[in-house]
């Protein structure tokens, strides 16, 4: 196995390239140049634009933001911009990367407010990572060598797919995760190919990310590495003994970053807030969540037949390319299918067993792993196909040399048929696999775009963004479209109050209150759950600085420690109600309660 | 050789690079500069714990740390520069093969030897197994005088007329360096090789290498053979040597020479151009890693060392204390070789360059430094994650503290990543436990870094000796690497 990948280089800096004669130098820039006007780089940038566009459109226009997109954002904020700047306000419930990737955006708030209140930070982030993930799907097309139509088209499939131009523009983890995602798989499709070190190495640091993204990748870890295991037991030369550890010794290169990122979290986790597994163990962590929700749970069936027809609006025609797939890949014994199988399909495969276990929420955008699937499990079927073989049994390549002897004088001019038959083949396989790719993924647009729409299938897009598009707004969207007017609201009341740093006692968790804490002129007003000395403010609120408790619904809300901790604060002689905000939008039932004794006791 | 003459030729062999250039030889370990500014600093730092310790500590804390994480950063920037095309010579069968006898050169194959009975008759007999032509062959076999046991074994052994048993009049001090001296003062050959007692040179080595020189330019004063170990399965201890070695040939020295930076050779396998050695004034009889040493001095006066695709199979220490005393002599010998040539800062960096520098400091100083301190920072990270006493976070302001806690979980990782992966580079699968288990290992470097500091200081040219022979008891297992 070699470390070098088998990657087109430009070559040595400076080195000539002899192209129509004449000598031109390839500087650094040019090289740059050469890249972005390549194909992948030219989709990028359109990818980019296209979900800029539309993160634009939702900040600006729109004044659409969904909650975690915000809580997101808001958490990057606090590492910077809240009373108590430091790196654990990061939180440790949900994975990272999202928040850590807006920290650099997040350090000129001061400049644009807007990049934190309007979730700017957050929008462009996840437009660049969609776009990373149009562009890696490209290239994984290209190293497929699927002829330029239909790869265009498969590309912009995956592109113009609603549910990805609605999640590369606002904001949430799903940018990021598909990125991370698809360059596994492309990688790993390469060190199939190639048999080399560094794509085994990318596609393992690839994983590793996509964890600090998200949970899935764990279930393609587990996957992955058995499958990585056996191909490099079957394709290492040598004895049993050391095929058996070489095969062991790839799986381990396969799944250490992500070990690593899985046990590194955990530690930093557990040193910053005495917790390793908060997103198992805190009550604002999914288990805890969704045991107070009152999502109905159903039987096994019904949560079977609701996620399959949930796909299936996705993609219409998958069970039609999963077979086609399936057989193609059988008949040419391509291995390249278990690594969509392996990788793709094992995050999808813990979303939709989480989801029977009833230990996710049922948000559509779980689900949005089968958009690459799908436009994969096409595109496979016109990709050049790698069989695994025993070390020394594959068989030797089957171009012949031309021999102008054998061939006679009449040679050159055969060969040139032969060239033309080929190139004819080439044609019409192109054609036809432009139609294949246009009649399988054609009715995923209107059909995702239905799902989307739907607010059994689609609970979340429908809420969120459903006001965008419905002809007849109902109660829902009027909720939707009244969130940023309601906390900006608040926030210009706080605002207006001239409150001193550390007065109002708040917590963070749930869908409103975040986005007032990044829309207010001074954040600092606000003692968030992030805040080292929460706990300790929240059972003193006098003693340490603080004026004023923010109360939401009726103090039994799984998001709300202030109300919990206070359940009877209505009836309390140390505090009473200062302000009662409207209930608008998603910041329902806000209530601002003035402290003016201690909770403890009298003294 | 006349009684005169014998002492001359000692003298040479002891003073001679003390004479020529004093300023780098490691008769003194630090210059009278040096010393007057190492007491300096230690006064510096003694006042400024009196006036503030908790600033004075945080001051050596993150100066420490961000060394740390520029070691790994560099690291990885060898590892990288590793992938680029091989920088090794590559010599063909065939090639060397083709060059008829009367074209070759005499070559000269110097091998001191201090006690190694057991060992000195195999050694013979695999030089008379040599593809090389015996009457072009000036092996001398470089004894202590007062070695009673090994020169029986030689005689008894009954080695050809290209052996020549040279007895060194015994003096302090008694190191490899100096009997090399010895032994080149009496060469007559092109080109100068330099071999253990107990190494075993694949029988091509010597035809490759004149075939490689002689293609090479001028400038080229070095090449070096390719290290392996024979009983590289013995225990976990020869595991983990395998797996540096095969770290040093497989990433960094490729690195290194393909970054154009100054490279501390291997203490055998070297094969010289015999004018070059001499004009440097060969090897420094006081310092106890004499192989960096030269690669050092090599490198200032302008000259390159390449790495031969030919393999020479050593035994790896496979015993805990002999490990230890050869690591400490290492280590020591890596300070002594940065302290002497750090005199004159100025002239060592017109010769090296500011990137040379960097890679003279990183290297040869940071290895055995950042191995010294190693112990400390995780004493004090394991009584964070327990206790998360008061002065640490006092001592590690938090940049310092992101950037430490960055540096032990991601780069401590990407170690022991790039350690797994060069056992995969080298079809070594067999070696991922030991390789997953190599921050051990650190720690053993560690306690042998700890232990050099001391002989430093108590006695700077002290050569440990390393037994050989251990694997005489085991059954021969080997991995010989295939790439």
């Amino acid at each position: 196995m070699t470390l070098l990948a088998d990657r087109p280089t430009a070559g040595p800096q400076g080195a000539p390239s002899a192209s129509f004669g004449y000598v031109t130098p390839r500087s650094r820039w040019s090289r740059f140049g050469h890249r972005l006007g390549s194909e992948g780089g030219l989709f990028f940038l359109f990818a980019y634009a296209v979900y800029q566009a539309i993160a634009w459109l939702l900040d600006w226009k729109y004044l659409d933001f969904e909650g975690d997109a915000v809580s997101r954002v808001a958490n990057g904020f606090y590492v910077l911009h809240s009373r108590d700047p430091h790196l654990g306000a990061i939180g440790f419930v949900w994975n990272p990367l999202s928040s850590v990737a807006d920290i650099p955006l997040l350090l000129f708030n001061s400049f644009w407010p807007a990049l934190a209140s309007h979730d700017v930070a957050g929008t462009t982030v996840s437009a660049l990572a969609m776009a990373g993930a149009v562009y890696q799907l490209n290239a994984l097309l290209r190293e497929w060598k699927v002829n330029v139509v239909p790869r265009v088209l498969l590309t912009l499939f995956f592109l113009g797919n609603p549910m990805i131009l609605l999640f590369g523009g606002n904001g949430m983890s799903e940018g990021l995760y598909l990125f991370a995602m698809v360059a596994t798989a492309r990688y790993l499709l390469r060190w199939l190919r190639q048999d080399d070190l560094a794509s085994l190495v990318y596609a393992a640091s690839a994983l590793g990310i996509a964890y600090l993204e998200r949970s899935e990748p764990v279930a393609a870890a587990l996957l992955a590495a058995p499958f990585v295991c056996w191909v490099s037991f079957t394709r290492s030369p040598g004895d049993r003994r050391s095929r058996v550890w070489s095969g062991l010794t790839d799986a381990v290169i396969l799944v250490a970053p992500i070990v690593t990122c899985f046990l590194a979290w955990a530690a930093v986790s557990w040193v910053i807030v005495g917790q390793p597994f908060e997103q198992f163990t805190s009550k604002y962590g999914n288990a805890a969540l969704i045991a107070n929700s009152h999502i109905p749970k159903g039987h096994l069936s019904t949560r079977v037949i609701h996620e399959l027809h949930g796909i299936l609006y996705l993609a219409p025609a998958l069970p039609v390319i999963l077979v086609a797939a399936l057989l193609v890949a059988t008949y040419r014994r391509d291995a390249q299918i278990w690594v969509l199988v392996t990788v793709l399909g094992g995050c999808l495969g813990f979303t939709m067993v989480t989801y029977l276990l009833n230990a996710i929420f049922p948000w559509y955008r779980y689900y949005i792993m089968v958009v690459p699937i799908e436009v994969l499990l096409v595109g496979i079927l016109f990709a050049q196909p790698v069989r695994i073989y025993r070390a020394g049994a594959a068989p030797p390549p089957v171009e012949p040399e031309p021999d102008p002897v054998a061939e006679g004088p009449y040679g050159s001019s055969r060969r040139s048929q032969q060239e033309r038959r080929r190139r004819t083949r080439g044609y019409v396989g192109a054609a036809i696999a432009t139609v294949v790719t246009l009649a399988l993924l054609i009715p995923s647009i209107p059909g995702t775009m239905k799902g989307m729409d739907n607010p059994t299938i689609a609970p979340d897009t429908d809420l969120y963004f459903g006001y965008i598009w419905h002809k007849h707004p109902n109660a829902d969207d009027k909720a939707a479209k009244a969130a940023f007017p309601a906390v900006e609201s608040i926030a210009s009341y706080i605002d207006k109050q001239h409150f001193a740093n550390g007065d109002i006692v708040v917590d963070t968790a749930d869908n409103c209150i975040p986005n007032v804490v990044t829309d207010v002129d001074n954040p600092r007003v606000f003692v968030i759950t992030n805040d080292r000395d929460f706990q300790r403010v929240l059972d003193d609120p006098l003693t340490f600085g603080a004026h004023y408790l923010m109360v939401q619904g009726n103090g039994s809300s799984q998001t709300d420690a202030v109300g919990q901790q206070y359940p009877g604060i209505d009836k309390a002689n140390w505090a009473h109600l200062a302000h009662a905000f409207p209930s608008e939008g998603f910041c329902v039932n806000f209530r601002l309660y003035k402290v003016t004794g201690h909770p403890q006791g009298t003294y | 050789m006349s009684a005169e003459e014998e002492r001359l030729r000692l003298q040479a062999s002891i003073e001679g690079l003390a004479e020529l250039q004093p300023l780098v030889s490691a008769r003194r370990i630090l210059s009278t500069r040096q010393r007057n500014l190492g007491i300096a600093v230690l006064a510096m730092l003694v006042v400024g714990c009196i006036i503030d310790l908790v600033a004075t500590v945080s001051v050596l804390v993150a100066i420490v740390t961000i060394f740390y994480v520029a070691a790994i950063v560099y690291r990885l920037a060898l590892f990288r520069a590793s992938a680029k095309p091989s920088t090794t010579e590559v010599v063909s069968d065939e090639e060397a093969r083709a060059v008829p006898d009367d074209q070759l050169p005499v070559y000269t194959v110097l091998i001191p030897a201090y006690g190694e009975p057991e060992v000195i008759s195999e050694l013979i007999q695999r030089i008379s197994h040599f593809e090389y032509p015996p009457d072009r062959l000036d092996v001398k076999l470089l004894i202590e005088a007062d070695d009673e046991p090994t020169i029986r074994a030689i005689y008894e052994a009954v080695p050809g007329d290209q052996f020549e048993l040279v007895r060194i009049p015994p003096a302090e001090p008694r190191t490899k360096p100096k009997a090399l001296n010895y032994g080149l003062g009496l060469a007559r050959g092109e080109f100068v090789a330099i071999y253990d007692a107990e190494d075993e040179p694949e029988p091509l080595q010597l035809r490759r290498a004149v075939v490689a020189l002689r293609r090479l330019p001028p400038d080229v004063g070095c090449i070096q053979a390719k290290l392996g170990y024979h009983n590289s399965m013995q225990n976990i201890i020869t595991k983990w040597f395998t797996i540096e070695y095969s770290l040093w040939f497989s990433f960094f020295l490729p690195g290194l020479a393909s970054m154009s930076a100054p490279i501390p050779l291997g203490g055998t396998s070297n094969h010289f151009r015999r004018v070059v050695l001499q004009s440097l004034g060969a090897w420094d009889p006081f310092n106890v890693t004499e192989d960096a040493d030269l690669g050092i001095r090599m490198f200032r006066e302008g000259y390159t060392v390449r790495v031969l695709e030919s393999v020479t199979l050593e035994e790896a220490n496979s015993d805990f204390v002999n490990w230890m005393k050869q690591r400490s002599r290492w280590l020591k010998g890596y300070l002594q070789t940065y302290f002497v040539h750090l005199r004159h800062p100025n002239e060592l960096r017109k010769e090296l360059g500011w990137k040379g520098l960097m890679h003279y400091t990183m290297f040869v100083g940071g290895t055995p430094i950042l191995a010294m301190i190693n112990p400390i920072f995780w004493l004090m990270t394991i009584l964070w994650f327990v206790a998360k006493p008061h002065f640490i976070e006092e001592i590690f302001p938090a940049p310092i503290y992101y950037l430490g806690l960055i540096s032990w979980t991601f780069g401590n990782f990407l170690l022991v990543y790039v350690t797994i992966m060069s056992c995969r580079i080298g079809h070594r699968g067999r070696l991922l436990i030991p390789a997953m288990l190599v921050p051990f290992y650190w720690v053993m470097m560690s306690m042998a870094a700890v232990k050099s500091l001391f002989q430093l200081l108590r006695a700077p040219n002290f050569w440990e000796k390393t037994a050989h022979g251990l694997h005489h008891n085991q059954p021969r297992r080997q991995d010989l690497p295939t790439s």
